[in-house]
């Protein structure tokens, strides 16, 4: 076989070149990452006395001054990287006065230079800062990068950003619309970038539920969840009975929480052929505590579907003492069959979670009432009894 | 005999030489990954997303054998996460220590019958679900031993959201961790079926209320050279593999997977180690073989600390379990994929890879160097190819713990000390000074472990967060 000392004597030197040139690049690293965090904290305690002065001067109506001392480009980065992080935690009339200050601190023009510089970071550097500080300027540009992206987490990062700033809702949808074009299902990830936004979109989502595309279709449900809004009922309708289950969950979601649906509506879901949809109904009424749904609930403990059955068992106990006095007598009166073994168990269970709720007084009373209730029905259980 | 002894000992030099260019490659995979991982960490809104009703419900799970010592902390440390909807489930695997005890009494959890398991796969009997309203994401699953991969089953049988996590019961979850995990999968859900976190080593660490509060290295050697190792592998090794998707394996201490793909490979193999493996294995061959599009994704940024075995005895039943697990992965999923083009890059080449250079690697790694040390002692003139073999493979392989020093330099910065800097450096030296030898040893033991059957966890012992080596540096 082939071997040659000499050149394995090579191959060790020429490997120990790399690994010298490795050594300097990481730490030229470790500097460059020290001396850049020894400027940040210089920075930082010259401009602190004016960082007080903001936070200090929030509350007050006259607009935010900008510092007497000289702003250098260092500084503007470690500025707004301060001023980002409270925007991002503040809201309305505080981020606005921010969001200003940004403005007459140059830091928009300074990213706006940036956003075209050659390097890939600068960049998406630019375009997160404009973003965050609502610059409606950098549309174009955040397009342009959205454009070249994509693929991978930037283009989620610049459509982030675009949401932001934009102040036409056309700008977010051609964005939405952009991102959704590979169909990949991640329109709650969508729905999250589109919540960045402050403007009212629900005419732009309501033109999205004509779309072809099913991602969309999903995202316009999704986002059209949290509106009141009595006109969009009938073109949501129909996706009750759509064949993606994601767009027919999502439809009952919205008519359902928007309050677009009659207690007739609600009633007939509870017998629909989804079993996803019925528990999902099912589900709704306990959480809502509606309690003139409890004999639909009670019919539906013997739904076929375990979970279904389960979870308006559930719902039944959330409903207060009408609800667990129903549960009681789809025991009594189903005796020997399944059903009873399941609305027993569940009202056991609840007895049991109740008792080691901590809460306030209505807890207790309502305990109490519940104990009560079981033992007239079932008399007294001293299995039960330990237990809890 | 000197050329047959002398031909054989360069053919394992050249074995070592093909493993290490291959990790090379991967390696250059990952450094092409890692700028887009970059991005992704910075500019993520981490903070906002962690309190967004869009990211999805995830179910942890968490398989618990006599972890008395750390359960309550690594409890509380899960329910105090920054995620928006969870449940935790600990299921506790037939422990013969006070695991449930110790849980129940300080969460005050209560007994409820597990009739309301849905049987998605199958599992050893379930005795009991602990549960108390007071901490509504926080169920314990009480069954019969079974293993962890049974654990696993169990868990995801009473799970109620669609995307699993798993977790060791000995590791500790970064408050952030699971967004990170959450937002990579919300990329591409359709897609994402399995996606890894990365695994470091808490020993070293200063640790406050289940959360690393300082991050230090290990002052012990073992702990130590794990760490060097622990870097290579997954920011240098994974990083690539999943760049080209040829993971395969999501480590146990830390992954997230779509459950109803994990119930349609039939969840968990039981009976043997090495279920983190088996179960991306499988997921690869059935997405493939239904020709469905998919990723196994690794996030370096959602970070998992993980105690690591300070004893030459546990950690060499930790690395005897693996070499048993990986053979047994080999003969029960990769011979059907090896050089099969239809499984793709797993087929072509991170299977054969594995065969090849895991598998197999201790009995050509053993034999090769028998073989020069041998052919040296008839000729003591050959001692320089002997120490040419040795220099080459120390040198290639230091080339890449650098390499993979490199990717933590840039991207995360966990050690920005200079003088920590070179400690790694120094153990990544140190490894090929008996350390890569033992690790070979007791895969070798491990693999003869399986093929007489015995199938013993071996000796593992837990340690409290709050020992001597976690609480400062």
């Amino acid at each position: 076989m082939f071997f040659n000392l000499q050149m394995a004597y090579w191959v060790v030197y020429g490997l120990l070149a790399i690994m010298g040139i490795l050594t300097i690049v990481i730490m030229g690293i470790k500097f460059r990452n020290a001396r850049n965090q020894k400027k940040t904290e210089e920075s930082l305690q010259n401009f602190q006395s004016y960082l007080d002065y903001v936070q200090s001067q929030l509350d007050e109506e006259d607009r935010l001054r900008t510092p007497n001392q000289k702003v250098g480009d260092f500084d503007k980065k470690v500025l707004q990287k301060v001023l980002i992080d409270w925007i991002q935690r503040l809201s309305g009339v505080h981020r606005d006065k921010l969001i200003t200050l940004c403005h007459d601190l140059g830091l928009i023009d300074f990213n706006l230079k940036r956003i075209k510089s050659f390097s890939e970071f600068k960049r998406l550097d630019a375009a997160y800062y404009l973003g965050s500080m609502r610059s409606s300027k950098a549309i174009p540009h955040l397009f342009k990068m959205l454009k070249k992206n994509k693929e991978g987490s930037e283009a989620f990062i610049i459509g982030r950003s675009i949401a932001q700033a934009a102040d036409e809702p056309k700008d977010v949808k051609e964005m939405l619309t952009y991102l959704a074009k590979e169909e990949r299902n991640n329109y709650h990830l969508l729905a999250d970038i589109a919540g960045e936004s402050t403007l009212d979109l629900r005419v732009q989502y309501k033109q999205l539920l004509t779309s072809e595309n099913k991602e969309l279709v999903k995202l316009a449900l999704l986002g059209l969840s949290n509106q009141t809004d009595s006109g969009m009922d009938s073109n949501v309708r129909n996706y009750v009975y759509a064949k993606d289950k994601e767009i027919r969950m999502n439809a009952v979601q919205l008519l359902i929480t928007s309050g677009a649906w009659t207690s007739n509506d609600i009633k007939k879901m509870l017998h629909f052929n989804d079993s996803d949809v019925r528990a999902f109904v099912a589900q709704w009424i306990g959480d809502s505590g509606v309690v003139q749904f409890a004999d639909q609930l009670r019919e539906g403990v013997k739904d076929s579907d375990k979970i279904v059955a389960r979870t308006c068992a559930k719902s039944l106990l959330k409903l207060g003492e009408t609800g667990f006095i129903k549960l009681c007598d789809v025991t009594v009166q189903n005796e020997g069959q399944p059903v009873a073994d399941l609305a027993l168990e569940c009202i056991q269970e609840d007895l049991k979670e109740s008792s080691v709720q901590t809460g306030n007084i209505e807890h207790v009373t309502s305990y109490n009432q519940k104990l009560y209730l079981y033992q007239k029905y079932f008399g007294k259980d001293e299995g039960l009894t330990q237990a809890i | 005999m000197r050329e047959i002894l002398f031909g054989y000992g360069i053919f394992a030099m050249y074995y070592v030489i093909a493993i290490n260019t291959i990790y090379l490659t991967i390696i250059l995979f990952s450094f092409n990954k890692v700028s887009s991982i970059l991005k992704g960490t910075l500019y993520s809104k981490y903070q906002s997303l962690s309190g967004s009703k869009n990211v999805p419900p995830i179910s942890v799970l968490v398989p618990a054998f006599n972890e008395e010592l750390t359960i309550i902390e690594n409890v509380r440390s899960l329910l105090a996460l920054h995620y928006p909807k969870y449940e935790v489930i600990v299921v506790n695997d037939g422990s013969s220590d006070k695991t449930v005890e110790v849980i129940t009494k300080e969460f005050n959890l209560k007994y409820f019958a597990p009739s309301s398991i849905e049987k998605k796969v199958e599992t050893a009997e379930v005795r009991g679900i602990y549960y108390n309203p007071n901490y509504p994401n926080l169920y314990v699953v009480d069954k019969e031993n079974g293993g962890k991969a049974d654990s696993l089953n169990a868990g995801i049988n009473l799970s109620n959201y669609p995307l699993i996590a798993s977790i060791d019961a000995d590791s500790l979850l970064e408050k952030d961790a699971l967004i990170r995990m959450a937002r990579k999968y919300m990329e591409n859900p359709e897609q994402n079926v399995a996606i890894g976190g990365n695994v470091r080593i808490a020993n070293g660490c200063k640790i406050e209320n289940g959360v690393v509060k300082d991050v230090n290295l290990p002052k012990k050697l073992l702990p130590m050279l794990q760490t060097v190792e622990y870097m290579k592998a997954f920011l240098g090794g994974r990083i690539g593999w999943s760049k080209v998707n040829g993971l395969i394996i999501v480590s146990g201490a830390f992954g997230v997977f779509r459950k109803d793909y994990v119930v349609e490979v039939g969840g968990y193999r039981g009976g043997y180690p090495g279920e983190d493996m088996n179960i991306i294995i499988k997921l690869h061959r059935h997405m493939l073989d239904n020709k469905l599009p998919y990723k196994v994704e690794f996030v370096p940024d959602a970070v998992c600390w993980t105690q690591a075995p300070d004893s030459f005895k546990i950690l060499g039943s930790q690395r005897k379990r693996w070499g048993r697990g990986n053979l047994k992965n080999m003969i029960d999923e990769g011979r059907h994929m090896f050089m099969r083009p239809r499984y793709k890059i797993m087929g072509l080449l991170t299977i054969p890879y594995n065969i090849i250079f895991e598998t197999l690697s201790p009995y050509f790694r053993i034999t090769g160097l028998l073989a020069l040390i041998g052919y040296t002692m008839m000729d003591m003139t050959g001692w320089k190819i002997l120490l040419a073999f040795s220099l080459v493979n120390i040198a290639y392989g230091t080339l890449l713990g650098l390499g993979s020093l490199l990717i933590e330099e840039i991207a995360f910065q966990r050690f920005p000390k200079v003088r920590d800097f070179f400690k790694m450096l120094g153990y990544t030296v140190l490894m090929f000074f008996g350390y890569r030898q033992l690790g070979i040893l007791w895969r070798f033991l491990g693999q003869i472990d399986y093929f007489r059957k015995n199938n013993t966890w071996g000796t593992m012992t837990r340690t409290s967060w709050n020992a001597e080596d976690n609480k400062s540096a």
